[in-house]
């Protein structure tokens, strides 16, 4: 009696199962949203296309008609070939670290839904520039159920790095909707994934991002050159804090994007010369490295400037006593990191790094100011008053005030 | 710890086992329907019926691509896949609570989860594809069990206490290396993906990743299944076991390595998945008594069903999904509670 | 069936022996009461006789053939093992509880069939406890609990039946219950061995005796002529007489209350 049942159990199992492989390949096909006319409002085309060639290149397969309603095939980050076709109005991002670009180069508008979005998440530069962010529609987390995703009925989904390995991407297309794995963590990786995101778009943002590749390899170039003849003594050992917390011993690793816009500027990265693989330092290792210059990042930057001047210890190094401390800007995202914004980091990194050699090539304050409203009225087409771009170099929020102040 | 055992007349005894067991295939089909047939994504049932039969019958298409799709390529392969780890746990915990006289036990005991999800943990580090994180955390469940398994046999001492001491011991160890692992993960990527990991989900888990993985499920569930009698002789004790001619190190050997095998499987496609395998055999255990003839097949039907209205629950719930450790051991817990409250009210 | 134990003896891992040369042999019909101190290996030699321990040296041999080439499931066919009451976490019906006596017969991957049934009711029959089938094993009193378990020995339809400590954890009147009750397995061709604390119970069953003392020899021999009251002074270490008692037809071992 049990024997039969189980053998029927199994048996049906199996039946379903053979059934399920029967069903039809899932095929890559078009949503049935996807039926507007492909108007031919397509912009000219794009004198940069050819110029992505200057940096690494991923593998586009039909440069023909970009993003404005023909169809791209590109190869994400995870190797996997998506086809986007027609024009992309909707977006859902659900990797934080590339929604900052999309507020930058004034694409808010395609954003429909991002991962996590709840008060306080948007900073003030964000509201500034696009004030329309703190409506965007929440996901609920990095991973949302692929049939949430359907019913939102997107042109395009961005999906988390974390979920790379997860096929979740593919269970994504598989639903006819677009799906892309894109990361980056340094000017190269960015490169990359800003080339595969301007294919997708086409159009106006093509055209920035094509542009912001061409001017970070320019840039990158140039200040090698400028700093290729110091020696090593002539170079500072720059200690780099996070400021996310308010903690003077958390950095970033060696390898990391900090150490790229340091040593191309002439100095020698902290993280480096420790071999540091994480992103806790000890008190003991900096006091006995000694840094030339610290530069200090994020919302707390304030406040910790103010703790190394303060306190016993840090105030003795070189750096504090040289006058050598320099906060580092913020915009919709921290320069440093990553981010459209990290292009004015190039030249901001040499101020501070190498501030001789910077004068002789034309970058001050006054020049940086300059750079911060040609850079926003290129990419976000809004003008900065020379208070605001002031603001934002102090590390300020648009109106003067720091996100975290001094007590 | 003493267990009340069913009614004590034979002949009703039966009889509400039969019913249990016939009503318990019925609440299966029933929650697999459902399972089928709900979801974020909004497709009506009969459409959603129709869909699921067109595949065995010829029934003409009157929906959209992307609905056959929801159905049949998002919700098909998980809910096959609920039900299936959801018996294969349940299964796999009532065998271990028979061998180690232990009605607290689960199928953990010997390290297999913890072993898997450091398997994985080093194939996530590794940036390793989907396939190779399943292999290695397959791998790593095995390995995490032989060595519980070779200790004693160091120790000379093959008592089902010190295997269950060793259990715990390397449970602990392999508990020690995920936390060094998650140390020196990437916060911004590696971490999460770790972490997602081992919170278990069926979300992911598709027909090509599932069928590698089915004979290893499904071929030890059959030689327990076969060889349950042999798990109440066993549970009388070692000694007793072996006066009964029971060949206890082979045959609790295979015991353990079938479960095992099923352990390693469910998670490596699901992630770490508990209290299951706790909660279900109990139940069961208080409705048709301990002897393992009926209580695991009816283990098995419950184990399914409940797993599967569980996963209803994670993903229809919110936008994003309810990890699916997280609920069974959120609803698991005050379940496990009531259960020992009604033991304790039953025995005055 | 003869079973015959040669030169028998028992060490833990390095240590002293527990017991060493024993020799005895017991035919199908015949009680061997195992009587010693605390500690002295009673039950770890009666573990090796019902083939759980091994022998460090020696041989036990069951109608010529030594039990260590015997198949396990041939020696549960003929040696039947009776533990000290224990605490089972399952509660098993009594009925099926009894039934697992059938194991020996039973493959890997079988089950019970009707005939096992119906011989485990058989033995719950023959022992008058028809009435406890399909009480949990757990919720009954200790002396049934002996009594159920003597059953599942029954049910493994053995020649030789092993006893540890029968009457421990017993009340007075189960204790006699039990000993009237093996005397009886014996009449019907079972061979007994039990172990025991109370030379009393050793008189009342008559039959082979072994004595175990602390260096771990065992002296066998008739019950009548073995136990004498200096060797059971000496091996208990309190006064005590052996004493006819009229009426009840029997020997009976009395101690002292002094010396």
């Amino acid at each position: 009696m049990k024997k039969k049942l189980i053998a029927l159990l199994l048996a049906g199992a199996m039946v379903l199962n053979l059934a399920a492989c029967g069903t039809k390949e899932p095929e890559k096909t078009e949503t049935p949203a996807e039926t507007q006319a492909q108007s031919g409002t397509a912009e000219t085309a794009e004198p940069e296309t050819t110029a992505t060639a200057t940096t690494t290149a991923p593998a586009a397969e039909t440069p023909a008609d970009t993003g404005e309603g023909g169809t791209v095939t590109v190869t994400d980050m995870s190797g996997d070939e998506v086809t986007v076709e027609g024009k992309v109005e909707k977006v859902i991002n659900l990797w934080p670290s590339v929604t900052s670009s999309f507020f930058v180069m004034g694409a808010g508008d395609l954003l429909v839904g991002v991962g996590v979005n709840s008060p306080g998440i948007m900073n003030r530069w964000t509201q500034f520039f696009y004030p329309e962010c703190v409506n965007i529609m929440s996901m609920g987390g990095t991973e949302p159920s692929v049939e949430e995703l359907v019913t939102q009925n997107p042109d395009l989904v961005i999906t988390h790095p974390s979920s790379a390995s997860s096929g979740l991407a593919q269970q994504i297309r598989d639903t006819g909707i677009p799906a892309v794995n894109i990361n980056y963590n340094d000017y190269e990786t960015m490169a990359e994934a800003y080339t595969i995101l301007g294919q997708i778009l086409g159009g106006e943002y093509q055209e920035k991002l094509n542009q912001w590749c061409t001017d970070v390899q320019g840039k990158l170039e140039e200040h090698r050159s400028l700093t290729a003849g110091l020696s090593d003594d002539e170079k500072p050992v720059v200690y780099y804090i996070a400021g996310q917390s308010e903690e003077l011993l958390t950095t970033m690793g060696a390898g990391s994007i900090m150490q790229t816009w340091i040593e191309v500027n002439g100095g020698i990265f902290a993280s480096d010369v420790l071999n540091l693989e994480g992103q806790e330092v000890t008190a003991e290792e900096i006091f006995s490295l000694n840094p030339d210059v610290i530069i200090v990042g994020g919302v707390y930057q304030h406040v910790l400037i103010d703790q190394l001047k303060n306190t016993d210890g840090w105030k003795e190094l070189n750096a504090v006593k040289n006058n050598r401390v320099y906060n580092n800007p913020y915009g919709c995202f921290n320069w440093e990191r990553f981010g459209l914004e990290s292009l004015m980091q190039i030249d901001y990194a040499l101020l501070c790094i190498q501030p001789e050699i910077a004068a002789e090539n034309g970058i001050t304050r006054e020049s940086m100011v300059q750079e911060v409203q040609d850079f926003y009225q290129y990419y976000n087409g809004t003008e900065l008053t020379d208070e605001e771009a002031g603001y934002m170099l102090d590390g300020m929020q648009p109106d003067g005030t720091a996100e975290v102040p001094v007590q | 710890m003493i267990l009340k055992d069913s009614p004590k007349n034979g002949r009703a005894a039966d009889m509400k086992y039969h019913m249990i067991l016939w009503g318990g295939a019925a609440a299966l089909a029933f929650a697999f329907l459902l399972s089928l047939t709900m979801g974020r994504y909004a497709v009506p049932f009969s459409e959603a019926f129709q869909i699921v039969f067109s595949n065995v019958f010829p029934v003409t298409k009157t929906w959209s691509d992307i609905s056959e799709s929801v159905v049949m390529d998002l919700r098909f392969p998980r809910t096959v896949t609920a039900a299936l780890v959801g018996a294969a746990l349940a299964l796999s915990g009532g065998t271990y609570q028979s061998i180690f006289k232990n009605p607290m036990c689960s199928p953990d005991l010997l390290g297999v989860s913890a072993g898997a999800c450091v398997g994985a943990a080093i194939a996530i580090l590794a940036n390793g594809s989907s396939a190779l994180i399943q292999g290695c955390a397959f791998v790593g469940g095995i390995t995490a069990v032989v060595l519980t398994v070779s200790i004693p046999k160091l120790l000379r001492n093959d008592s089902t206490t010190i295997l269950i001491l060793t259990g715990v011991v390397v449970g602990g160890l392999m508990n020690s290396v995920m936390s060094m692992l998650k140390y020196v993960a990437d916060t911004d990527t590696k971490l999460a993906e770790i972490t997602y990991w081992t919170m278990g989900s069926f979300a992911t888990v598709t027909i090509p990743e599932l069928l590698p993985v089915l004979p290893s499920i499904l071929i030890p569930m059959g030689v327990i299944l076969l060889m349950r009698y042999r798990l109440n002789v066993l549970s009388l004790g070692d000694n007793e076991a072996r006066s009964l001619g029971v060949n206890l190190q082979r045959t609790r050997g295979i015991f353990i390595f079938c479960s095992t095998l099923i352990s390693a499987s469910c998670v490596c496609l699901a992630g770490t998945i508990g209290w299951v395998g706790l909660i279900i055999p109990h139940t069961s255990r208080m409705l048709v008594g301990s002897d393992n003839q009926r209580m695991l097949p009816v283990s098995m039907l419950f184990g399914a069903a409940f797993m599967l209205v569980i996963d209803i629950f994670c993903r229809t719930v919110s936008a994003s999904e309810l990890r699916i450790g997280i609920l069974t051991g959120l609803l698991g817990t005050p379940f496990f509670i009531f259960i020992l409250y009604e033991q304790n009210r039953r025995l005055r | 069936m003869i079973l015959e134990v040669e030169n028998l003896a028992y060490r833990y891992h390095n240590g002293p022996a527990i017991f060493q040369d024993i020799n005895f042999r017991l035919e199908q019909g015949e009680i061997l009461s195992i009587l010693g101190t605390n500690g002295a290996g009673k039950s770890t030699l009666l573990n090796c006789l019902g083939n759980l321990y091994t022998p460090c040296t020696g041989e036990i041999r069951l109608d010529g053939t030594s039990m260590r080439r015997l198949p396990l499931t041939q020696v549960s066919r003929l040696v039947g093992y009776v533990p000290q009451i224990h605490y089972p976490v399952y509660a098993y019906s009594v009925r099926n509880f009894v039934v697992m006596g059938r194991t020996p017969y039973i493959g890997a991957f079988s089950r019970p069939k009707k005939e096992d049934y119906e011989k485990a009711d058989q033995a719950l029959e023959k022992l008058h406890i028809s009435h406890l089938a399909e009480k949990a094993y757990t919720e009954i009193s200790g002396g049934e609990r002996q009594q159920v378990t003597i059953a599942r020995a029954l049910a493994q339809e053995p020649k030789v039946i092993l006893l540890d400590e029968p009457t421990a954890h017993l009340d007075y009147g189960n204790q006699i219950r039990t000993v009237r009750l093996i005397r009886e397995l014996a009449d019907e061709g079972y061979g007994v061995i039990m172990t025991t604390h109370n030379p009393d119970h050793v008189l009342m069953l008559g039959g082979k005796v072994g004595v175990l003392d602390r260096e771990g020899r065992m002296e066998f021999g008739d019950a009548g002529v073995i136990l004498t009251e200096e060797k059971l002074s000496r091996l208990y270490q309190v006064r005590l007489r052996l004493v006819q008692v009229e009426g009840l037809d029997r020997e009976a071992c009395v101690a002292s209350m002094s010396g």
